[in-house]
């Protein structure tokens, strides 16, 4: 008896399970052609690192016979919000954003309505982003914070305290809190007495950087190495020390993203060290998960996907006085 | 003895049986599975919905709590900035018109009670030492330049805020502080305090969950804000309480995942701007508060469910079941052959039909035992009848027996006897053939005889015309008479030969009819015959007798003749008339020698006859004797079977005894059964 009422729920539960199954429609219907895939692409104010991402993911979207059209928000919310709204009314069927504030991620995929997006550059809150439909393409921003701080340590191994001046991008953007935690994590785990001398936010501006660093240079406090969240702060850092008469070479100053400049600045001695941010792969991943996003496919699939399923991360090579000639062009 | 003793424990096993069945009765049964199942199945619904419950409020908190948090850190954030913006915009407003010292104290004056959120306003200490406050704002410093506000200040030229400190005046304070560039070549730092307690009211207000609580500690794991005072300044550390370990164990590990901790549902999240971690957490039994209630009365609901249904099920099946105890009973009763019971119902369903039928069957029952009850009174007494009837049977096939074999004997006498006659038979056979050839003998003499007769008559009537010749011719006569003579003398010696066999036959024919009444009705037919015979012979011998006495007649008339031819010859006319009377008297003998000579073929006919019957009933007899054989064989087998009868009757009696046993057995066993109620017994 009870052997029976035990197969007869089974079956039951069995049962309910197919149906349940069934009423809400197993799998998806196919999506359109790749051929047909339009692509829409919104980038924070086109600067010489962006255009890389840019060039990168055209050259792509051709390759994979794509229509791929690309609008600069110019720094402006309301200009990028408007063009995602365009996208929307004209339905493409994937946007690819570079967020002007990651803070409006959730007014951007209002905007977009059903269009999935694909973030690049600059990465919203994780609990804006969903796997399949709201996914993120760039670098583990703390990964390069991590080879600033680890490239320092390896300079100053011989030192059990470290002065470090701290030159921040933008409040609250996700890249100057990931490589500021990165660097800082790293140093933490070194186990080395680390003091943050200075530690202020220059907002990716060269002459703010250089401004601000002057203004503490006055301080007389002592300083071992500066570690910038770009380049650009970098070169304004360099600046200030040259004014400062500073002697470049006792004190490293490092940068993130290996621009032009950045690479001449390292390849002359004014500066210690960068990280390559590989923009064109950061374009290509981005065109890559478009296509799976479009076509409904398993983004598992795609490489670099972080465990968390909603990053794909692409690794970020260091560049220091030995290998810069390799990216500068 | 042994049978009664094994009836008896299997009447015990019986009873045990019956017991171990009342043991387990239907309604136990019933209630054993539908009181289980129907707990289970409550249990289950209970089980599941406090189940999904508990998730649906465990998800449903964990979202509160993030978005309260996350709210709340962002609130704290832009009350932070809000005062941070603004003292931001009082150094920028320094910075930028380079005030000299009467202006920058007024600017400083300005801010003093500007708002209550700091209400000593800004003030400004150079790396010489030198404090400049807003008058009246009380604010002292013995030496600002190793000030935490100092200090920290000089690591930025943004305002932004220090760690956790006791002021002089011995608040818990923060303070945003920043260096001032004021053109000047003396580094000067600008500052504004904030007192703990002020965050830490500002925390709590912006608690969005009910009942959650929340504080906030800087990422070395200071109490920044905390609803109870004292604790602020402390570390997490210092209080030796497993959920502040845990959780500076996690700040520890940048691990600010929602998370339950210590019996506390635990978010956190850091305030943008500064590395200070917001802390809220709810400890769940308020969160499942509610649904334990709500558990606790579905399980109370549950068990009175349960209970009414047991109740219900109970009383439910105590009434249907009630009248299947009652027929249970009566089928008990009937079992040990009680039929005195009943079984009267009104009900009209399965059971009501089961009750009449069974009341049904009691009747048909009971009156069916009470014919088994005459049946074998009856059955008893016939089988002590059989017993009897069977010795004398016995006895009866014993005298049979015997008697059997007394008739065997005279059966075989009978065969012996039979078989004599058969050769008896034989040898009439043989004898009828003797004479019949002798008769065939006698045929042919008479035939003779007859030819010689014939010519005899030719003879006498050639003397009638030739009497003329007689004279001539008296040796004629002479020879004729002499001729007469030799056939007198031959006609004597066939008389004697007729006579002989008239005699034997006679004698043959006594035989006869003496075997034929020894044979009995076989020999009847035979017997007639021999009469016949007998008769045919008497008449024989008395022609033959006549016959001599004629031939005698002949003779001494010849003789006469002869002495009346020598004495006288004229007398031929006479003697004419003689020889007329002798040829007539001729006539007569030729007549009846004629006569005989058919009855001697008619007497030779008549002994083939008796051959053949003599032959028959040689044979007859030959069969008889087979037959006594086979009657004697036949009577032996019956000996034998009588023997074997006997031997039967003997085992019939035994059966017949055995067969009075079983009745009184089976009496007895129907004598268990009760159709009619008896004094004392139900």
């Amino acid at each position: 008896m009870k052997n029976e009422f035990v197969k007869e729920s089974m079956l039951l539960m069995v049962l309910a399970v197919l149906s349940a199954c069934f009423l809400s429609g197993c799998g998806k219907g196919a999506a359109a052609g790749k051929k047909d895939l339009r692509i829409f692409m919104t980038v924070n104010s086109i600067d010489a690192f962006r255009q890389t991402i840019v060039d990168a993911a055209q050259a792509k979207a051709a390759e994979e016979g794509i229509q791929m059209d690309v609008a600069d928000a110019h720094g402006s919310i309301e200009e990028q919000v408007e063009q995602i709204k365009k996208a929307e009314a004209e339905k493409y069927d994937v946007i690819l954003c570079s967020a002007v504030a990651r803070d409006t991620a959730v007014q951007l995929k209002m905007s977009a309505g059903d269009i999935p997006i694909v973030f690049f550059n600059s990465c919203p809150e994780d609990k804006h982003l969903s796997t399949g439909k709201y996914m993120f393409v760039g670098s583990d921003e703390q990964v390069a914070g991590q080879f600033q701080a680890e490239y320092v340590l390896g300079a100053l191994s011989g030192r059990q305290e470290i002065n470090v001046a701290l030159i921040k991008g933008p409040k609250g953007h996700s890249a100057t809190n990931g490589r500021t935690a990165g660097a800082k994590k790293a140093f933490e785990e070194s186990g080395k007495k680390i003091n943050y001398v200075f530690e202020d936010n220059a907002d990716w501006s060269t002459e703010k950087s250089q401004e601000i660093f002057s203004t503490f240079l006055r301080t007389g406090m002592p300083v071992d190495c500066v570690i910038c969240n770009n380049d650009s702060m970098a070169l304004g850092i360099v600046e200030a020390c040259k004014n400062a008469g500073i002697d470049l070479g006792s004190l490293p100053i490092l940068g993130v993203d290996a621009t032009a400049d950045g690479c001449a600045a390292i390849e002359e001695g004014s500066m210690a060290f960068t990280v390559y941010q590989p923009g064109a792969g950061q374009g290509e991943a981005a065109i890559e998960m478009a296509i799976a996003l479009a076509e409904g496919r398993s983004t598992k699939e795609l490489e670099e996907i972080a465990p968390d399923g909603r990053h794909v991360y692409i690794d970020f090579e260091k560049v220091d006085p030995q290998n810069v000639s390799n990216y500068i062009k | 003895m042994k049978e009664k003793e094994r009836e008896r424990t299997r009447k015990k096993e019986s009873v045990k049986e019956t017991q171990k069945m009342k043991g387990i009765s239907i309604k136990v049964k019933l209630l054993g599975i539908i009181l289980p199942v129907v707990i289970l199945i409550m249990t289950l619904l209970v089980g599941v919905s406090y189940y999904i419950s508990r998730s649906i409020i465990r998800n449903y908190s964990r979202n509160l709590l993030s978005s309260s948090i996350s709210s709340q850190a962002s609130q704290i954030k832009g009350w932070l900035n809000e005062n941070l913006s603004a003292f931001q915009m009082v150094k920028q407003m320094i910075e930028q018109t380079s005030p000299d010292e009467e202006q920058l104290q007024g600017i400083l004056d300005a801010y003093c009670g500007y708002h209550d959120n700091y209400p000593q306003g800004l003030y400004i200490a150079d790396e010489n030492g030198t404090l400049i406050t807003a008058a009246g704002a009380g604010k002292t410093e013995a030496d600002p330049v190793q000030s935490v506000w100092y200090k920290e200040g000089l690591t930025r030229w943004n305002m932004g805020f220090t760690s956790a400190y006791t002021n002089e005046a011995g608040e818990e304070v923060i303070s945003a502080s920043g260096i001032l560039n004021d053109g000047s070549d003396t580094v000067k730092v600008i500052s504004a305090d904030l007192t703990l307690q002020r965050i830490s009211i500002i925390v709590n207000s912006y608690i969005e969950m009910d009942q959650a609580q929340a504080f906030l500690v800087s990422a070395d794991g200071t109490f920044i804000a905390h609803h109870d005072n004292t604790l602020i300044s402390k570390k997490l550390s210092e209080l030796n309480d497993p959920f502040m370990d845990h959780v500076a164990a996690k700040i520890e590990q940048q691990d600010f995942e929602l998370a339950e901790i210590d019996q506390n549902m635990t978010a956190m999240a850091q305030i943008d701007g500064t590395d200070w971690i917001l802390v809220s957490y709810i400890p769940i039994e308020i969160i499942f508060s509610d649904i334990d209630t709500v558990r606790t009365s579905m399980l109370v609901i549950g068990l009175i469910s349960a209970l009414i249904l047991a109740v219900l099920v109970e009383r439910v099946v105590h009434m249907v079941i009630r009248p299947v105890k009652k027929l249970t009973n009566v089928i008990t009763s009937m079992t040990d052959g009680d039929f005195t019971v009943s079984m009267q119902t009104k009900s009209s369903d399965e059971i009501g039909i089961m009750s009449r039928h069974v009341e049904k069957f009691i009747v048909s029952m009971r009156a069916m035992i009470a014919s088994i009850h005459e049946v074998s009174d009856k059955l008893n007494q016939q089988a002590g009848n059989s017993d009897v009837i069977s010795g004398q049977m016995y006895d009866a096939s014993r005298q049979q027996g015997i008697s059997m074999r007394e008739l065997n004997e005279t059966v075989e006498q009978l065969s012996l006897s039979v078989n004599e006659i058969a050769e008896n038979a034989s040898e009439l056979a043989m004898i009828v053939a003797d004479t019949k050839k002798a008769g065939d003998q006698v045929n042919d003499r008479m035939q003779q005889t007859v030819e010689v007769s014939k010519h005899g008559k030719a003879d006498m009537q050639h003397v009638g015309s030739a009497m003329d010749d007689i004279n001539v011719s008296m040796g004629k006569l002479q020879q004729a008479i002499d001729k007469v003579g030799k056939a007198s003398g031959e006609i004597t010696k066939i008389t004697g030969m007729i006579g002989d066999i008239a005699d034997q036959t006679n004698l043959l024919s006594l035989n006869a009819s003496i075997e034929a009444a020894r044979a009995g009705e076989a020999g009847r037919g035979f017997a007639v015959v021999a009469t016949e015979i007998g008769n045919l012979a008497q008449t024989s011998a008395n022609s033959v007798h006549d016959i001599e006495k004629l031939v005698e007649e002949i003779n001494s008339l010849v003789k006469d003749t002869i002495t009346q031819t020598e004495e006288s010859v004229e007398n031929i006319n006479d003697s004419s008339r003689l020889v007329e009377g002798a040829l007539a008297t001729f006539d007569k003998i030729f007549n009846n020698i004629d006569d005989v000579s058919g009855l001697v073929q008619e007497m030779l006919v008549k002994v083939g006859e008796v051959d053949n019957v003599a032959t028959n009933a040689a044979a007859i007899s030959q069969e008889q004797a087979a037959s006594a054989q086979e009657i004697l064989s036949a009577s032996e087998t019956m000996v034998t079977q009588v023997d074997s009868i006997t031997g039967n009757s003997e085992g019939v009696s035994e059966g017949a005894k055995e067969l009075k046993s079983s009745a009184e057995e089976l009496y007895g066993q129907v004598a268990r059964f009760k159709t009619k109620k008896e004094a004392g017994v139900q």
